[in-house]
């Protein structure tokens, strides 16, 4: 038995630990917002959270996860309120295709969680594992760097200075 | 009832929190397909544009959704014409049905850059007269002059009265509808030229978009295919003993393509795969060697003289009384698309037909297909199509859909079929590798007076023709009839008849006195596919390449040569903006050049200035200053999109593509050694767009072709190396 908690959910299953959790959450817990780009940890496109750092899930034994938490782009936003990473996304109209925008903004998340207003060579360092073949590369940067600006604002939001 | 302007916010606000979104299915009982899974009272407009008894205004998309925008940019035009915002708009992926086809091309497909460019009058026309219609049946039923009604934001208004659009729905079913109803005049555009957020971008974000790999099946079995390790291989024996004692394992069976892996889940049908003991009964490509390539191609030049496939002038007679003449000779490799979501499809297989879940380019190819592999009805061929994670022309290609249905043929209930990466770049479709041979004149006032092409290298339509003739030819044809037919076509194209698709953008943008353009077909044998701008994503790269050689000929700044010859006004207008954005002939930062392309496709026009630098032999590409003309713009942000994409996509394959085939397999398998570009090698990109009046034209695909020559020639600016060949290799 493999328990583990996903987007903040217990979940235990029964099945093989070395099966890949990027299929085991597409398949049998179905959520399918993670992708398979290339099943060997290269594109980035299978990206979730493990205990909050980025990890490829294409290439990753379920047993891993046991007793830890996986978040997955179905969990990055709280009810209807969208993660600023995902409402930059919007702004900059960064998706083509889309199909590696998941893994792309659990890529962002996880790297704006660590660091609040990382420059463009800790950009290209955290992204540069996942690829975009419509080529948003562009919108992304500014994208992150839109979401690491708001985030900015919303930690140094002063209620009582706005009153005054 | 009449509803003032609050509760209209307060009604659209409900509707909107209650609707569920559910693809229409294709039904083999209605009459017009768009009017399946829609119940109720509703207005229909040509399959299009429906409008519910709630208002809902649904589009029927009659294009695919890979990235390009049409989603939005499709549904933008009925938003226009129906006065409402963008995304108060249902759309859903359109059945088969020959109402979708593509207006250019005459079959149901999505390619050749043509949404925008075949929809535009049409789709306004419908949501026009849909307007017109409303507006009558509401005249009609409020005993109201039709003059003092307004359609707008779904409403229809009387003064300060609003009315839902739903009200005349019944009514306007009724009546006869209004046809050639007047356009929104462009002054008045309050969305065509806006700038907006897409309408499939929150999906997107947050991961409900529907590609077909998520398609809702909770119950499918999973399968994959081994494929022969040599291309066009067959399974002469093969041993599953062990692989089927593995768990969750349903089935192994030979198909005509490989053997198929049948498990509860896809990981389970992945290890047993790898036990499967296989023999391979090889083809005749397991002689071919790509390397080779270039010297039979470069013979084949040499020796013949081909199929004329343009000439104007003297032709290539009038080099003999030029001033001063120059002669390279260019080479392209075969490509793999790599989609960033792999081949898949789901089907399922009853008694009373078949349901296929994919995202295809081409669904009627891909319906009729399926209906002769299964030999029953086309009607009975369900098909679904979803979201696509990029097509690039890989997914016009039907292979992996006949795959999943053959297997699901074989399999109790639904079955998903998903490729591996590896699958994916070694089973594609590729782009035809190319070599060209230009020779050029030039008289004695420096003007280009002569311009000779000879092309050889495969064609890409025989192999087309495969799946195409059959789908195209009427239900009862039988199948023998048809693949002889697809067979003699292919001939025809290779033997007689130069295909534009091999020599497109080779020579249509300068004006040069006497032209001439050749082809020789020489084919290995491994299937040829349409790969974003198809010919024109080399030919664009020759073209420009070649050009920049001659202006340096002849001593004159590659603008100004560029300039002197430019064909079309709009070439040289486009040329004129990205130059003067660029800063064209400005000083640089040390060690930057600048290189300059110019490339009309699919009637798009884009010039493209690269800066770079070359640092201890490799090309670091800083900054990317695009124009474009492509008519009237729907949405430049979407533009500008497509733009980026089209010169991204364009520097993978400069700096890294190439698809190599020893003793008939390929070589390249996953990301590590068939490279896609990443953020960190991304250029800064700044996009303009040339103001135009004239009827739009797409955008998908004419970012790519001037890209590696404007990298080309700013090398050569740079280190005095002309690059003559793809990937580029500063070594060589
Ligand atoms: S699918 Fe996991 S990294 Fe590509
Ligand atoms: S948006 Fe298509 S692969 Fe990134």
């Amino acid at each position: 038995m493999i328990k583990f908690w996903l987007n903040q959910q217990p979940v235990e299953l029964d099945v093989s630990p070395d099966a890949p959790l990027l299929w085991v959450v597409r398949e049998m817990l179905q959520l399918t917002g993670s992708k398979f780009g290339c099943g060997m940890g290269l594109c980035g496109a299978c990206t979730m959270h493990l205990d909050g750092a980025a990890v490829r899930t294409c290439v990753l034994p379920v047993s891993a996860a046991q007793g830890r938490q996986v978040t997955t782009i179905e969990g990055l936003s709280s009810g209807q309120q969208l993660h600023p990473v995902q409402q930059a996304w919007l702004d900059e109209n960064v998706p083509q295709c889309g199909y590696c925008q998941p893994g792309q903004i659990m890529s962002a998340t996880a790297l704006l969680a660590n660091n609040t207003k990382p420059n463009d060579q800790e950009i290209d360092a955290a992204m540069q594992g996942n690829i975009c073949r419509c080529g948003t590369y562009p919108r992304i940067k500014r994208a992150i760097k839109r979401a690491a600006s708001s985030q900015q604002t919303v930690s140094f939001y002063d209620p009582e200075q706005e009153q005054s | 009832m009449a509803r003032s302007r609050r509760d209209f916010l307060k009604i659209t606000a409900s509707t909107a929190s209650c609707f569920v979104m559910s693809v229409p299915l294709a039904s083999c009982a209605a009459s017009n397909p768009a009017l399946a899974n829609i119940g109720d009272e509703h207005y229909v407009h040509d399959g299009f544009v429906q409008v519910t008894s709630q208002s809902e205004i649904h589009f029927i998309l009659p294009r695919d959704e890979m990235g390009q925008g049409v989603h939005h940019g499709l549904a933008t035009l009925i938003a226009e014409e129906l006065d409402i915002k963008v995304d108060k708009i249902k759309v859903y992926f359109a059945p088969v049905h020959k109402t979708y086809n593509n207006l250019s091309y005459g079959a149901q497909g999505t390619w050749g850059s043509s949404s925008i460019r075949d929809h535009y009058l049409p789709l306004r026309q419908a949501a026009a007269d849909t307007r017109a219609t409303l507006l009558k049946a509401a005249a009609q039923q409020l005993a109201i002059a039709p003059q003092q009604l307004t359609c707008r934001d779904g409403f229809i208004w009387h003064g300060t009265k609003a009315y839902p659009l739903g009200d005349f729905v019944a009514t306007a079913a009724k009546i006869e509808s209004v046809k050639g109803a007047p356009l929104v005049t462009d002054s008045q555009f309050k969305y065509i030229g806006k700038d907006s957020q897409r309408n499939d971008a929150l999906a997107k974000v947050t991961g409900t978009a529907r590609f077909s790999i998520d398609a809702k099946l909770t119950k499918a079995k999973r399968a994959v295919v081994i494929h022969a390790p040599v291309i066009n291989g067959k399974v002469k024996d093969f041993d599953a003993t062990r692989a089927k004692q593995q768990a969750g394992i349903v089935d192994i069976f030979a198909i005509s393509s490989g053997i198929a892996v049948v498990a509860e889940h896809l990981w389970q049908a992945k290890k047993a795969a790898a036990l499967v003991v296989t023999n391979w009964q090889t083809s005749e490509l397991a002689a071919f060697n790509s390397a080779e390539l270039p010297d039979i191609l470069a013979s084949k030049i040499a020796t013949e003289s081909g199929i004329k496939a343009h000439k104007s002038g003297r032709g290539r007679k009038a080099l003999a009384t030029a001033s001063k003449r120059h002669s390279a000779t260019y080479y392209a490799p075969y490509l793999a698309h790599a989609t960033m979501e792999p081949m898949n499809c789901s089907a399922e297989v009853t008694a009373s037909g078949c349901q296929v879940w994919v995202g295809s380019q081409s669904p009627e190819f891909a319906r009729n297909g399926v209906a002769q592999l299964l030999d029953i009805d086309r009607e009975r061929v369900q098909f679904h199509n979803h979201f696509i994670g990029g097509g690039f022309g890989r997914r016009v290609g039907i292979d992996f859909i006949l795959e999943a249905v053959e297997i699901a043929k074989q399999v109790e209930g639904p079955v998903q079929l998903v490729w591996s990466r590896e699958d994916d770049i070694r089973n594609d479709y590729y782009r035809p590798p190319s070599m060209v041979k230009f020779e050029a004149g030039v008289d004695e006032n420096g003007q280009l007076s002569c311009y000779s092409v000879k092309r050889s290298g495969p064609n890409i339509f025989p192999y087309q023709l495969k799946e195409a003739v059959p789908a195209m030819l009427p239900e009862l044809f039988p199948s023998g009839v048809s693949s002889w037919l697809a067979g003699v076509g292919g001939k025809v194209v290779n033997d007689w008849y130069a295909e534009s698709s091999s020599v497109e953008g080779l020579f249509e943008d300068y004006q040069v006195a006497h032209k001439e353009v050749r082809q020789i077909t020489y084919d290995p044998g491994v299937r040829n596919g349409y790969w974003r701008a198809v010919g024109h994503s080399h030919s664009g790269f020759f073209k420009e390449s070649f050009i920049d050689e001659i202006a340096q000929l002849t001593e004159r700044d590659p603008f100004d040569f560029r300039l002197a010859h430019l064909a079309e006004e709009r070439l040289q207008n486009t040329l004129k903006l990205a130059t003067q954005k660029a800063g064209w002939g400005q000083k640089l930062p040390a060690g930057h050049v600048h290189g300059v392309a110019v490339h009309k496709s699919l009637k798009t026009y884009v010039a493209q200035v690269v800066e770079l630098s070359v640092e201890q032999g490799q090309i670091r590409i800083h900054k990317v200053t695009c124009a474009v003309d492509c008519g009237i713009v729907v949405n430049p942000n979407i533009v500008k999109a497509q733009m980026e994409g089209g010169i991204l996509f364009g520097i993978t394959a400069a700096l890294y593509g190439s698809i190599d085939i020893v003793e008939g397999r390929v070589s390249q398998s996953n990301f590590h050694d068939y490279q896609m570009l990443r953020i960190n090698q991304s250029p800064d990109i700044d996009v303009h767009l040339v103001e135009s009046k004239v009827a739009p034209t797409g955008v998908g695909e004419p970012g790519l072709p001037p890209i590696a020559a404007a990298i080309g020639n700013a090398v050569f600016a740079a280190t005095g190396q002309r690059l003559r060949q793809l990937p580029f290799n500063l070594s060589a």
